[in-house]
């Protein structure tokens, strides 16, 4: 065979020549690859020539049409098309390159699924987060809803308890008035964990003692069960005890987790360890401390350790059992990762469950007691209380409260802020209780019209604002405000008076 | 008279452009995942107004913009359908610049924006995530189950005639 016949044959059998006219029609072809026949249409050949005599007017001298997909009769083929406009004919050139184009396709595969793989967690991780504010939100809403009624339930079961009842009647109440707190508990630790999960949740850092508060938690848990389990916490002599930090947070963790321990204990013990934790400090001023609460109860199966924090979880799966422990190890665990500290858990069945908490604080110097003078029981003067309220259960939950009360708070009744303002520019008004949704303004634009009242008895009259709404937001409006107290529904009567007493004393 | 009209389908790869025509033409999808390469070229009549319109559906390879695009694909279009991944920002991140270079150098050819892979999405976090502009007139199809595409590949074909 002569040099250059083999080059001939290879290139021959893998490039094709057509000529078409302007109207599309085969006028040659040398079937190197594809059968076409003469005086057939190119457009009837393929789909991709389908428009292709619309194009052809468009063609100044040549176009390329690389990578084209053609199945004929089973046969796939993968081709670069070629146009060439010359002395008004048009011809077609048709280059076989199947094989490199398939060697190609593992190469780019591989590459793309590389990169799908690597965006794809950011969008789980993303819609996980949108899952969890629309949940977080919609948790808030709801416990809107629920604190109204729930304030005006557990506030006529106050009432209730106090008038004239039977030993069966009041028996009766009492659980109606647990089951009720219960619900309360509930929907605050629904709050919490969506606090938390929001990231709005603010710690505070205030001192205080451990010692005096890991007295409180025993006296608490020793009254509530003296049973036959044996309850005992330690705290170590070397633990530092003057402290700064979120002590009601504190109190949330290891009351969630000694409230747990007890109901799964039946018999054994219950205890509250407090040592100095392994674990170091970050600063300096910091001090790591370890908290162990153990119990000999029931334990936990392995499969289920992994899943103890998400109560969600547990909810979700153990619809028969009683929901008893709330979400209380669900916020542990958020409230401990929001201190900066650690939570683990072991457990054996049958053998019992120990949790094991390090939580930083920041220590400080204690200070020395300073003498204080008791008090001398004086005269109780009259104070004069405004509330405005429209809706009439909730006025006489007001009235009821109000009524032969032991610190000569006197209600004002005002359905709508006209009203108020007339009460408070004809009498003194010692505090106004105002509501988040007055019928003639809201509650902000009241807060600035008395602020801003020309008598200064009026502008410096305090102000509480009872209400439902958790949002953070509405809260933080209402403090750039300068209200004297935020009550948060449900409330008691002792809560309400609490508040009045403060603001009364500001 | 049946009219043939020419669409291409636009955007990254892996955003679903061939199991969006395969469940069109074909009735069929499947969950693997094979890259296009190059162009495929499939046809499917639909009746609008009791004409019969031939859409020859150019499913062309994944870009990351359309001018990575081969241009010589794109002449003589009659329609053009953008498709992202509701899952993936990244097909989605650049898509005003995108429409904006459809805008500029087909000025006069219909398009459309399809969000595909709705199914893995309920309709309160399409809106919450697509609340852009942009995303107004899209259509949210899934070529998994169907849902969508006769309506996004009708109206496309509609657009043509107008």
């Amino acid at each position: 065979m002569a040099y250059g016949n083999l080059k001939k044959q290879l290139f021959e059998s893998r490039v094709q020549e057509i000529e078409i006219s302007p109207k599309g029609e085969v006028v040659f072809s040398d079937n190197a690859i594809f059968n076409i026949p003469e005086k057939s249409t190119i457009s009837d050949f393929h789909l991709f020539f389908e428009l292709f005599p619309e194009l052809l007017p468009s063609i100044k001298e040549s176009i390329q049409f690389p990578c084209i997909n053609i199945e004929i009769e089973g046969v796939k083929k993968i081709i670069d098309v070629e146009v060439i406009k010359k002395d008004k004919r048009y011809f077609l050139f048709f280059f076989d390159l199947t094989e490199h184009y398939e060697n190609s396709q593992p190469i780019v595969q591989e590459k793309n699924e590389a990169s799908i793989a690597k965006y794809k967690l950011d969008f789980e991780k993303k819609l996980l987060e949108a899952k969890e504010d629309f949940k977080n939100t919609f948790l808030a809403n709801l416990n809107h809803e629920i604190r109204n009624p729930l304030n005006n339930l557990l506030g006529f079961l106050e009432t209730l308890s106090a008038s004239s009842l039977s030993y069966e009647q009041s028996e009766l109440l009492k659980v109606a008035q647990k089951t009720g707190m219960q619900l309360k508990v509930l929907m605050e630790d629904l709050l919490d964990i969506s606090k938390i999960e929001e990231g709005v949740l603010e710690l505070k850092h205030v001192n205080f003692n451990l010692s005096t508060f890991m007295a409180a938690i025993y006296k608490h848990f020793q009254f509530k069960y003296s049973s036959d389990i044996n309850f005992t916490v330690e705290t170590d002599s070397k633990v530092h005890t003057a402290l700064i930090g979120d002590p009601n947070r504190l109190h949330q963790i290891l009351f969630n987790l000694l409230e747990n321990a007890f109901q799964n204990t039946n018999q054994g013990s219950v205890s509250l360890t407090v040592v100095p934790s392994p674990k170091k400090a970050k600063a300096k001023s910091e001090t790591m401390i370890r908290f162990i609460v153990k119990d000999t109860g029931k334990g936990l199966a392995k499969e289920k350790i992994k899943t103890v924090f998400d109560n969600y979880l547990q909810l979700e799966k153990e619809k028969l059992k009683p929901l008893g422990n709330g979400l209380g190890l669900k916020i542990v665990k958020n409230l401990v990762q929001l201190m900066n500290g650690t939570v683990v858990v072991e457990s054996k069945i049958d053998v019992g469950t120990e949790f094991i908490l390090d939580i930083p604080f920041t220590t400080r110097i204690p200070k020395k007691k300073a003498y204080k003078t008791k008090k001398i029981p004086g005269i109780y003067i009259n104070k004069n209380i405004l509330v405005i309220e429209d809706i009439k259960d909730n006025q006489m939950l007001y009235f009821k409260y109000f009524l032969n009360n032991d610190e000569a708070y006197i209600m004002n009744l005002a359905k709508d802020a006209e009203m108020a303002f007339s009460l408070l520019e004809k009498k003194r008004i010692d505090v106004i209780i105002a509501k988040t949704t007055i019928p003639d303004m809201d509650v902000f634009s009241f807060i600035d019209k008395v602020k801003e009242h020309p008598e200064e008895s009026i502008r410096k009259t305090p102000i509480i604002v009872a209400s439902g709404n958790s949002l953070l937001e509405f809260q933080n409006t209402l403090e750039e405000k300068e209200i004297s107290n935020y009550l948060m529904k449900p409330f008691t009567k002792k809560e309400l008076f609490k508040a009045i007493k403060e603001s009364l004393n500001q | 008279m049946n009219i043939a009209k020419k669409v291409v389908l636009l955007g990254h790869f892996g955003v679903g452009k061939t199991s969006l025509v395969r469940r069109f033409v074909d009735m069929a999808f499947s969950e693997e995942y094979l890259v296009t390469v190059g162009v495929h070229i499939k046809k499917k009549t639909v009746t609008i107004n009791g004409e019969d319109i031939s859409l020859i559906i150019w499913d062309i390879e994944g870009k990351n913009n359309i001018e990575e695009a081969r241009k010589s694909y794109l002449l003589g279009s009659h329609a053009f359908v953008y498709v992202f991944d509701v899952s993936r920002p990244e097909t989605y991140e650049n898509i005003e610049s995108e429409i904006d270079y459809i805008k500029e150098h087909f000025n006069s050819i219909p398009y459309c924006i399809v969000g595909n892979k709705a199914d893995l999405f309920t309709e309160d976090f399409s809106e919450t995530f697509f609340d852009k502009k942009v995303f107004k007139d899209s259509y949210f199809t899934s070529a998994k189950t169907g849902d969508n595409v006769e309506t996004m590949f009708t109206e496309i074909a509609q657009k043509t005639l107008s």
